[in-house]
């Protein structure tokens, strides 16, 4: 079961184990837009809105006492000046000047934190665009070594944590060790003899901390690689439910799910028991410095030095120390967990474009191509891999395609059938030799350009969720009266308009699973028809339709792709017979060609007729 | 217990407990926090926790399995898991108390160190309020530490409680789903069913692990801290309680609010996420239609209007925690506004008194909009997994049906060793879905033959899969009904014609032990391809070399093998969600290869020749006719090759749910039958 996915075909996913250091922050706030100048604003918001919580209580004690124990001798100084007002001014007054600070705190710790997170979020976004757009240019080949459920959770919780965790816990982390500053400078101005007892209790803390977080992240991982095998049985015991069932495995399934919980539960209960730990020993290192300033206060009080106002104060900077370090501890070790999914984003964002492979020559970038007329295909000595390290997929492919052919190509399992349309499209790696459509070369043509020679009807009949419309025609260039032409076309359009009231805006569901896989392909062929290419690619696209409609859409096809070069990967010995032109593809090269009637003997007498198809 | 005991490995020797002072201090796990230091955690550490293992021990009344708690989960769950729960929630109350009980003396007991020391003790030595400050001192920090360890313990009892609860219902939920009805388990997406136990389950196990304890606790530890107040501070502390009670309303307020920009934000993040997974997962497709551009033009709008959605809630939230953090500020300054208002004195000790008095009751009624939100949240959840609950089984929907094994014909599941020669009978069979007008069969009579090749045809959505599904017991007819006839093997050695309506639980265990049925669409566990075939899920020693040499003989058989080899671990390849994606055909492949392996009696095959060549086809085709596996398969295939048909001993011509034409190949093979219509024989 814990075999690693090796690594070969499917790219392993980087996995990040160590401690982060400065390194993380830097890096991480380096990418975050327009830092630089913000930088310093941010620390001095987070320093300021800390100040608040114990300053009450400094306030209070001062409104307390006023110039009763110490003097107030010092004209100059903020403390006494403080005093001197809350000595000469109403009750009232003190009263509500008391009010307006703590108004002013909530309204300013309120913008602090929206702006400091809003902030760092906006980065985020940032990045996600920038993510998105190199997606969009990477070879399609990336898409293939990697599973879709890894790329999806870049954008789902990756990105959550760049939205909203990753700005929290940095928020958190600088608040809480402003927090922890403040009581030192306030013990520090009320009795710096109290200070000592902030060292001793500071090197508990981290004590603590560094033998609690690397266990913890340990845990932490482990509880994470046991979680996620239970929902994803969980998951696909609904999914395939009927298989399950018809095997008689449901027993099986269900004694899988209860050995993945208690796997699950042992590590959960004790990274919960760890945390436990930290909280008791936190709670420990709090009070001891509570009883340490107590200590001190009493002294202070008997020797009279200080007012009782002064010395509840210093008592009362305790309450909510043990929270406030472990809320710090805790954005220590969240922000570890979540570091991962920052470097997973980068990696992302500094991915080798497509572009990058296809240079495009400047003499016919700008030339524009039409593309409605047939042209001539030609391949020249053509050969490409999937990616480079990887064998040639196509070796030395010399073959030309006259205009407005049609053009059948069989050939067994990875004989390279699927991979001649993956070089029309500029989607391999290409090793020597060109394709030229029209005499030009595809590779000098713009990317965008030069795939809109081609409609192609894949093997597999996707649907997009959205409506219908959205399937036919995502980009809106289409008016209603085409589309409806092509549904016809494809004798779809008496079907849709009886069982759908909502015609073209009818609802289709991911991946179209409200639809027949019948009627999923032949949406699939009216898209085809309304890219109105002069190159037609078909992947054996009728094999989940009945004969009877197989039929009537093969003349439909025949009738609109009339004029049109036409590849059909050919599934059925009777979808080649009336090609002009049949390929024969073996082992990636073009084995033999010429017209049906000259190579279809020759075939099934050379080898098994049935390998022919796929 | 023993379970644990022996999947771990722990021997009987070793105590299953753990010392008082390893309970207070957390101690036991020390040497496992130096480990990690050095080294990854593996599941055998966790495993030695002795107090990991002590704390499943722990008691509590569930049934031992999901269909004796159905009717109580049907009528209520919250119930269900209180009675259930009651054990340790009654622990918890009284772990909670004592240590709120103990930090509220503590906290007396600072004040009086101030007390101890003001103007009115004038006429006491020194040296004498020097040692009662110094005890009461050393006294508020035991207290606190006391405190500290059970509130800990609470919160370790909590998170049992949240997971056993979450554990319990999502297992019980899948057993529930995994034997559901047919047309119930339409009523749900796979997605609404993992969410149903993913949040509603643990909105459950959240309030009950939180709230139901909590609760109670504040409301006495509250009302306590007010007298006391009230007796150091003397009415001013009402006017505490007065602005602490007003943050209530201001906090259900806020989580409203916040609950309606989250909801938002959430559309917002759906709606972007989806036109990710539909871009990525089509990423070819959208290049080969130039659709990109636009793709990534609409994902960065949905990620603007999700990042201002965000914003509005960062503000939302950061408003909300600024004033809940700051609130005991406003209740400390309501208290001195009191001893104004009321013209009594104040000492500095009873300013202090009124501020640490004041966050301790701040801190007690902090959740309190939380637990407002969990209670509410979790009756929604109750409720949602009462609907899923009160759904019908299938034996149900058998019984509801009146469908029934008459009982002189039972024979017990273990007592049938084998069986073979399988055919059925189907009487007027309707089947009739309650959301669409037109039936998916419409009074279909017929017999299927047994040990030989049954063909369905018919054009698409003509009822063939519901055909296929019906004859499985998958799906119930609304009239009519359907008998499967087979021989069956005893233990005793003698065998027994038996006919019995499919539709009832021992002829559905029957069809389940001896059937084989390839879907149109490949289902792939997420585990390795030794799994996959088998569908078993494998332990490390659970296979040698003559299972891979089976499992290596139905790849072959189903064209596979050569594709398995190139993976990058053979056979221990992980497949499905986190491992490597199979190419449609090679699911399909790998379902055949699942059938192959299973060598079955009957075998149902839903058109999967779709993405499989002939090759294969016509392989396993010879295999199941030629009676490679001992007496002749029965064979119900859903097939338009006309070289099958030719072999059909029965051909069943679907269309519009209606069986419009049966016989053998010579028999349909006329000019005119809807059968060379469908063919569509002499249009080219």
């Amino acid at each position: 079961m814990s075999q690693p996915a090796g690594s070969g075909f499917v790219a392993r996913e980087t996995r990040g184990t160590g401690e982060l250091g400065v390194g993380f922050y830097s890096r991480y706030l380096s990418s975050v837009q327009g830092i630089g100048w913000v930088a310093p604003v941010l620390l001095f918001l987070i320093i300021s809105e800390n100040f608040f919580a114990n300053g009450f209580r400094w306030l209070v004690s001062l409104w307390v006492e006023g110039c009763t124990v110490s003097a107030c001798a010092d004209p100059r100084g903020l403390e006494s000046s403080i005093r001197r007002f809350f000595s000469e001014s109403s009750p009232q007054r003190g009263l509500s000047s008391l009010m307006f600070f703590i108004l002013f705190a909530i309204v300013y710790r309120a913008f602090v934190w929206t702006f400091v997170t809003g902030f760092l979020a906006r980065g985020g976004r940032a990045m996600h665009d920038r993510v998105v757009e190199n997606l969009a240019q990477v070879p399609v080949t990336f898409y293939d070594e990697q599973p879709t459920g890894r790329i999806v959770r870049r954008f789902s919780g990756d990105y959550a944590n760049l939205l909203v965790e990753i700005p929290n816990y940095v928020n958190d982390i600088f608040g809480c060790i402003a927090e922890i500053l403040w009581i030192f400078v306030l013990v520090g101005l009320q009795a710096p003899l109290a200070c000592f007892s902030c060292f001793p209790c500071a090197l508990v803390y981290v004590r603590i901390q560094s033998q609690f977080r690397p266990a913890s992240r340990e845990i932490q991982r482990l509880s994470k690689v046991l979680e996620t095998p239970f929902w994803s049985v969980f998951t696909e015991c609904v999914a395939g439910l009927q298989t399950i069932r018809c095997y008689g495995r449901v027993g099986e399934f269900q004694t899988r799910l209860r050995d993945l919980q208690m796997r699950y539960a042992l590590s959960f209960l004790a990274q919960n028991r760890m945390t436990r730990w930290l909280n008791v020993r936190l709670k420990v290192t709090s009070e001891l410095f509570g009883l340490i300033v107590t200590l001190f206060v009493i002294w202070a009080l008997a020797e009279g030095k200080m007012g009782a106002g002064v010395a509840g104060f210093l008592m009362s900077l305790s309450i909510g120390l043990d929270g406030t370090m472990q809320w710090l501890t805790r954005s220590f070790s969240m922000i570890e967990s979540t570091m991962v999914s920052l470097e997973r984003i980068l990696e992302y964002r500094n991915l080798p474009t497509e572009r990058g492979q296809h240079p495009v020559a400047a003499s016919h970038a700008g030339s524009r191509v039409e593309p409605q007329t047939a042209r001539e295909i030609a391949f020249d000595a053509y050969s490409a891999r999937y990616r480079s390290g990887l064998p040639l997929v196509l070796s030395s492919v010399s073959l030309t395609i006259p205009a407005g052919q049609r053009v059948g190509i069989i050939g067994r399992t990875g004989a390279g059938k699927s991979t001649l349309f993956q070089a029309l499209y500029q989607m391999l790696d290409v090793d020597s030799g060109s394709v030229r459509v029209g005499g030009i070369a595809l590779s000098e043509m713009p990317l965008t350009e030069a795939r809109r020679l081609f409609a192609i009807v894949p093997q597999e009949p996707h649907l997009f969720a959205g409506t219908l419309r959205h399937n036919l025609d995502r980009l809106g260039v289409h008016a209603d009266d085409r589309l409806w032409d092509a549904l016809r076309a494809v004798r779809l359009a008496d079907f849709i308009k009886a069982a759908w009231p909502a015609g073209l805006d009818s609802p289709v569901l991911e991946r179209g699973a409200n639809i027949s896989v019948g009627q999923r392909q032949l949406i699939c062929f009216a898209r085809a028809l309304l890219l109105d290419a002069p190159v037609i690619l078909m992947d054996e696209p009728t094999a989940s339709v009945d004969p009877e409609t197989d039929a009537a859409i093969q003349i439909a096809v025949r009738e609109l792709f009339r004029g049109k070069t036409v590849l059909v990967i050919a599934h059925r010995l009777e979808t080649v017979q009336d090609c002009q032109q049949v390929l024969v593809m073996e082992q990636g090269r073009l084995a033999a060609r010429g017209s049906p009637d000259l190579i279809l003997p020759q075939w099934m007498a050379s080898s098994d007729a049935a390998s022919l198809l796929e | 217990m023993n379970v644990i005991r022996r999947w771990l490995h722990v021997p009987e020797s070793l105590p299953l407990a753990t010392g008082l002072w390893q309970r207070f201090a957390f101690s036991d796990i020390n040497p496992l926090m130096r480990d990690l230091k050095e080294r990854p955690a593996e599941i055998e550490d966790v495993g030695k926790l002795l107090w990991v293992k002590r704390i499943f021990s722990d008691r509590h009344d569930y049934p031992s399995a999901m269909l004796p708690a159905l009717p109580q989960l049907r009528s209520s769950v919250m119930r269900f898991i209180a009675r259930c729960e009651r054990i340790s929630l009654w622990k918890m109350f009284a772990i909670h108390m004592t240590d709120v009980l103990f930090s509220i003396a503590a906290a007396l007991m600072a004040i009086q160190v101030l007390k101890v020391f003001e103007d009115g003790n004038q006429n006491v030595p020194v040296s004498e309020k020097v040692l009662s400050g110094v005890l009461l001192a050393a006294g508020v920090f035991l207290l606190n530490v006391v405190s500290a360890s059970l509130h800990a313990q609470k919160i370790e009892r909590e998170t049992l409680v949240v997971f056993r609860v979450q554990a319990t219902l999502t297992r019980w939920l899948n057993e529930f789903v995994l034997n559901m009805s047919r047309d119930a388990k339409a009523r749900f997406p796979t997605a609404d069913i993992v969410n149903i136990a993913q949040t509603d389950a643990r909105h459950v196990a959240e309030f009950y692990a939180h709230a139901a304890v909590d609760f109670p606790v504040l409301f006495f530890s509250s009302t306590l801290i007010v007298l006391i107040m009230w007796s150091m501070v003397g009415p001013a502390a009402f006017v505490a309680l007065l602005i602490l009670l007003l943050q209530i309303p201001v906090s259900v307020f806020f989580s409203r609010l916040g609950r309606a920009f989250h909801n938002e934000l959430m559309r917002r993040s759906d709606h972007r996420l989806s036109l990710v997974t539909e871009w990525i997962q089509a990423a070819r497709l959208v290049r080969y239609f130039g659709w990109s551009e636009r793709f990534v033009s609409d994902i960065s709008h949905a990620a603007r209007r999700e990042f201002h959605q965000d914003l509005k809630l960062k503000a939302h939230y950061s408003s909300s925690y600024a004033l809940s953090t700051s609130w005991w500020m406003l209740v400390a300054l309501g208290v001195f506004g009191g001893f104004l208002w009321f013209r009594s004195g104040h000492s500095a000790s009873q300013v202090f008194a009124a501020i640490w008095l004041s966050s301790i009751l701040g801190q007690q009624l902090n959740p309190l909009p939380w637990f407002v939100r969990i209670y509410s949240e979790a009756v929604v959840g109750s409720e949602r997994m009462q609907k899923l609950f009160s759904q019908k089984l299938q034996e149900e929907q058998f019984a509801q049906r009146g469908f029934a094994l008459p009982a002189d014909e039972s024979i017990a599941d273990q007592d049938i060793i084998s069986a073979e020669n399988f055919s059925f009978e189907l009487e007027n069979v309707w089947v009739e879905w309650p959301e669409q007008s037109a039936a998916a069969l419409r009074n279909v009579s017929c017999r299927i033959p047994a040990g030989s090749l049954t063909a369905i045809v018919g054009p698409v959505g003509a009822g063939k899969s519901v055909l296929l599904q019906t004859l499985m017991g998958e799906i119930t007819p609304s009239r009519g009904s359907v008998y499967v006839l087979a021989r069956v093997h005893l233990k005793n050695g003698s065998h027994r014609s038996v006919r019995w309506p499919v539709h009832c639980l021992q002829a559905l265990n029957l069809l389940r032990r001896f059937q084989t049925f390839v879907p149109q669409e490949a289902f792939v566990a997420a585990a390795t391809v030794r799994e996959n075939v088998p569908l078993r899920y494998l332990a490390e020693n659970e296979w040698d070399e003559k299972f891979d040499a089976r499992v290596v003989n139905a790849l072959e058989r189903a064209q596979l093998a050569a594709d398995v080899s190139i993976l990058p671990a053979g056979l221990s390849t992980e497949l499905g969600e986190r491992g490597v994606n199979l190419s449609g055909g090679q699911k399909q492949r790998l379902s055949l290869a699942r059938a192959e392996y299973a060598q079955r009696q009957l075998v149902l095959l839903d058109d999967p020749l779709s993405a499989v060549d002939t090759q294969t086809e016509d392989l396993l085709f010879a295999e199941l006719l030629a009676k490679e596996w001992g007496a002749p398969a029965t064979l119900i295939w859903a097939t338009h090759r006309m070289e099958h048909l030719k072999n059909a001993q029965l051909i069943i011509v679907l269309d519009n749910g209606e069986i419009v034409e049966q016989g053998c190949w010579p028999e349909l093979n006329r000019d005119g039958t809807r059968l060379n219509k469908l063919l569509a024989r002499g249009t080219k």
